[in-house]
């Protein structure tokens, strides 16, 4: 029968287990196998080795993020699309764009320019719209 | 129950309140004073610190250093050895014979953040007697964080003391 959890943790987990995350009270949060304790102390073992005041636990933890070298690999799952970055291509001066023949130029835009809804230049709305006109001239 | 033989805190403040050795106090809540030791019981200190007398609880003391080293080194080995068998904390106990023993550069982080850097001289039941650069210092084992042989880079936040 232990005297209180800590020790029933340390003695049961944390000596034989892979290793143990400390955080403490100054904020400094360590991580390492834990080579020996007593009822004030604990001795995390690693390069250095370092004597842990008890009173000065904050958080003890069996889970904690293991280095990146030792975790294991994530199960198996259905894989997401690969989206691969487009290949970086060397940035070439901008030259003038060749338009769609049917497109008009963009430097005339003030000109009443028939359009029809989708934006786009629509050869018979204008000549719909020359009819138009000649009809209103002719009236 | 005799932990150690050594009464380094005992010492250490009676000779600071006999010799009125001006002292630098650092208290868990990073507060500084200098000042010089007025009276001593068990649990509190009385300091002088600028004409204004107060009272401390030794809880919330971190550290007291000194300028000049209060406990010589004859002190330390005058003293006899502690007896294993009646400490309740071997291991810490055995970690910091070492250290003393091989005359180890330690760092100590304290639970206030501070970081102390130093050889230890000595050790009891509660206290730390320690030998920096700015002087020989006590400290508590109760604003004691954690003890790590060897250097570490400075933080530009850092102030060692």
């Amino acid at each position: 029968m232990y005297a209180n959890l800590l020790d029933e943790m340390l003695s049961e987990q944390c000596l034989k287990d892979p290793g143990i995350g400390i955080t403490l009270k100054d904020g400094t949060a360590l991580y390492g196998k834990i080579k020996d304790f007593d009822s004030y102390v604990i001795i995390l073992d690693g390069n250095p080795e370092t004597v842990i005041y008890r009173h000065s636990i904050l958080k003890l933890s069996a889970s904690v993020p293991k280095p990146a070298a030792a975790r294991e690999p994530a199960p198996v799952r259905a894989a997401p699309p690969v989206r691969e970055t487009a290949p970086v291509r060397e940035r070439t001066p901008r030259r003038p764009q060749q338009r769609p023949a049917n497109r008009p130029d963009p430097r005339h835009a003030h000109e009443s320019v028939p359009q029809d809804k989708t934006g786009q230049f629509n050869p018979m709305a204008e000549a719909m719209q020359k009819w138009l006109k000649s009809q209103k001239g002719g009236a | 129950m005799e932990k150690n033989e050594l009464k380094v805190e005992e010492t250490f403040l009676q000779k600071a309140l006999d010799g009125k050795v001006q002292v630098r106090l650092s208290l868990t809540n990073r507060e500084r004073l200098a000042c010089v030791v007025s009276n001593l019981s068990r649990y509190d200190i009385n300091i002088d610190s600028d004409g204004s007398v107060m009272t401390l609880p030794k809880k919330e003391v971190s550290y007291i250093s000194c300028q000049q080293p209060l406990l010589e080194e004859g002190f330390f080995k005058e003293a006899p050895a502690a007896d294993p068998a009646a400490s309740r904390s071997k291991v810490q106990d055995e970690y910091l014979a070492r250290f003393v023993r091989e005359k180890t550069l330690t760092l100590l982080r304290l639970v206030n953040g501070d970081e102390l850097r130093g050889v230890l001289d000595g050790f009891d039941g509660f206290t730390i007697a320690l030998r920096t650069s700015r002087g020989q210092v006590l400290l508590y084992k109760h604003g004691l964080c954690s003890i790590s042989p060897g250097y570490r880079r400075r933080k530009e936040n850092e102030n060692v003391r």
